[in-house]
């Protein structure tokens, strides 16, 4: 559905995109993860033909995304990153517009104007960031395509919203949809996406199934215990000490089970989990080239 | 289609603004010609202005001031057309391109299945629409007068300079617009558009100060409507050949460049 075959876009030395290659089936959501200034949004701009590769090549459903980009467009739903419609517009404006400029579904639209309710007859500008963010969701999803790519697509939204995005992500990937979606919001990645990549630098550091970047990411625990003494028993087993917290790091389900046996034989008073395991990911790869 | 009505329906305030506010102008400037020209004020005040006064702003003092378009010639026709027709442009120019491409606005448009020369071609027809309705109402509005108050206009001379200046309308949105195309910031692009127009203009201007800078003024877009030599029967088809060829020029720049251009939107 969207393949990019070493994708190569050079701003300067060191800017730009470099070498970027992956594949999104059909009935897949593929994230795209990376700090800010990574890459990602110049990769998708080239799927939308807003930027031309010096070399590889960027395809929809077969169709290069700088050549055929009107055949692409019209395949493609896409959410951009940053929400920019015309401020005199209202929210219905912009609405009808996409239902004149796109081939779009009636009863999509009535479901998703449930789903994501804000009040369409304010003007652009004097909406919300989460409501420009609401707009942009109805009027991407209206478009019943087999395609969809979408940039930071919860950002600004409430956490009950992005809930309902992540639902909405999941049905159409049931139906069949490939989902490109680039995010920092790593609860959503991890509910919604099959695969991940990440950027850095414009290239690409690793692509994997996500069970797969589980397993490799490695996981924060932090354990209060009853005392100091306790607290400084099992640090001398395993991870670090303050006080009468232990902070401890594992990478594998093994590791997982030995610290839970060790901590079978201690007076626990709390365990909490760090970060989330693909957020941890994200900081391992990106601490390393600090 | 639906590009341009949306594309319309965008732009059409300040559309609407241009047409309308010198349709007022020039009806109101109309109403009134009967009664100055009775008072014969028109000509005391040319007869007390130096002559390279009235070469600035295009008025031929051998012009008898017995007609409201021989007036106008030198009234709107001249400088102020020339800045109006400026403003125009830099204003379409921006709306159409710089801001939305600088903003992301225009990826609205271009997010839908349509190509960056449709959406080229639609700001073109935008172009013509706009520069058909401003002088289309101004023509209009002097009819309108010339019903109301009989003032004998030639109406055959009357549609040739609405025809030549709206060329000019066209040609400088246009070239604004290739201009525009060049940068990605439109606060840069406005800067050089407007300095670029605003030589043409001082070149027009300059040209008057004496014959000797005459040649000033082949360097000017202004050259090519001279409403004071279509009122002494001059005929116009030189310039309309002229901005019919620069038309063209700035079209083809315009398709070349924004469908080639990288955006980072």
């Amino acid at each position: 559905m969207i393949q990019l075959k070493g994708l190569t876009k050079r701003f300067d030395a060191s800017h730009g995109i470099f070498d970027v290659s992956f594949t999104v089936e059909p009935g897949t959501v593929f994230g795209f993860i990376g700090p800010n200034g990574a890459g990602k949004s110049t990769t998708i701009r080239h799927l939308m033909g807003l930027l031309h590769a010096e070399s590889g090549v960027a395809t929809v459903m077969g169709h290069d995304c700088w050549n055929e980009s009107e055949t692409v467009k019209a395949l493609v739903g896409y959410l951009p990153g940053e929400i920019n419609y015309p401020q005199d517009m209202t929210g219905e404006d912009v609405i009808r517009l996409t239902r004149k400029l796109h081939v779009t579904s009636a009863e999509r639209e009535r479901t998703l104007r449930d789903v994501f309710a804000f009040d369409t007859s304010l003007k652009v500008r004097k909406m919300s960031k989460g409501m420009k963010q609401k707009l942009a969701i109805v009027t991407c999803f209206m478009k019943d395509v087999p395609v969809y790519i979408l940039d930071e697509p919860t950002s600004g939204l409430d956490p009950l919203m992005q809930e309902r995005f992540v639902d909405w992500v999941i049905a159409e990937k049931t139906a069949g949809k490939a989902v490109l979606m680039s995010s920092h919001h790593f609860p959503e990645m991890e509910k919604t996406c099959d695969r991940a990549a990440l950027i850095r630098d414009g290239r690409m550091i690793i692509e994997a199934e996500m069970s797969e970047l589980k397993r490799h990411s490695q996981k924060t625990y932090r354990i209060e215990l009853k005392d100091e003494a306790a607290a400084m028993r099992l640090s001398e087993e395993i991870g670090s000490r303050d006080g009468v917290v232990v902070t401890v790091t594992l990478s594998t389900v093994e590791e997982l089970n030995d610290l839970i046996h060790r901590l079978a034989r201690h007076e626990v008073q709390s365990l909490s989990s760090g970060t989330d395991e693909l957020e941890h990911l994200f900081i391992q790869y990106y601490g390393e080239a600090k | 289609m639906v590009l341009i009505s949306a594309l319309f329906k965008q732009n059409r305030s300040w559309i609407l603004g241009y047409s309308l506010g010198t349709s007022l102008y020039l009806f109101f400037l109309a109403a009134v010609f009967p009664s100055i020209q009775e008072t014969g004020l028109i000509e005391g005040k040319l007869d007390s202005l130096p002559p390279e006064l009235l070469e600035v702003f295009k008025i031929d003092p051998n012009l008898a001031m017995d007609n409201v378009i021989n007036l106008l010639a030198g009234n709107y026709y001249g400088l102020i057309f020339y800045v109006l027709a400026i403003l125009f442009a830099l204003t379409f120019a921006s709306r159409l391109m710089a801001k939305p491409v600088d903003s992301g606005e225009v990826m609205l448009y271009l997010a839908a299945p349509i190509s960056r020369s449709g959406y080229v071609t639609s700001s073109m027809v935008l172009l013509v629409i706009a520069s058909g309705m401003l002088v289309g109402l101004n023509g209009l509005s002097l009819m309108l007068a010339n019903v109301l108050f009989d003032l004998q206009i030639d109406i055959g001379l009357l549609w040739a300079l609405q025809l030549n200046a709206g060329l000019i309308l066209v040609v400088l949105g246009a070239l604004a617009y290739v201009l525009a195309s060049l940068f990605d910031d439109s606060t840069r692009s406005y800067m050089v558009t407007g300095g670029i127009f605003a030589l043409f203009l001082m070149a027009n201007v300059f040209s008057g100060f004496s014959d000797q800078l005459d040649w000033l003024n082949t360097l000017s877009i202004f050259s090519l409507f001279d409403a004071n030599a279509q009122i002494q029967g001059e005929s116009a088809l030189r310039s309309f050949i002229w901005l019919g060829g620069l038309l063209i020029v700035a079209m083809l720049l315009s398709y070349g460049r924004f469908t080639r251009k990288d955006l980072t939107i």
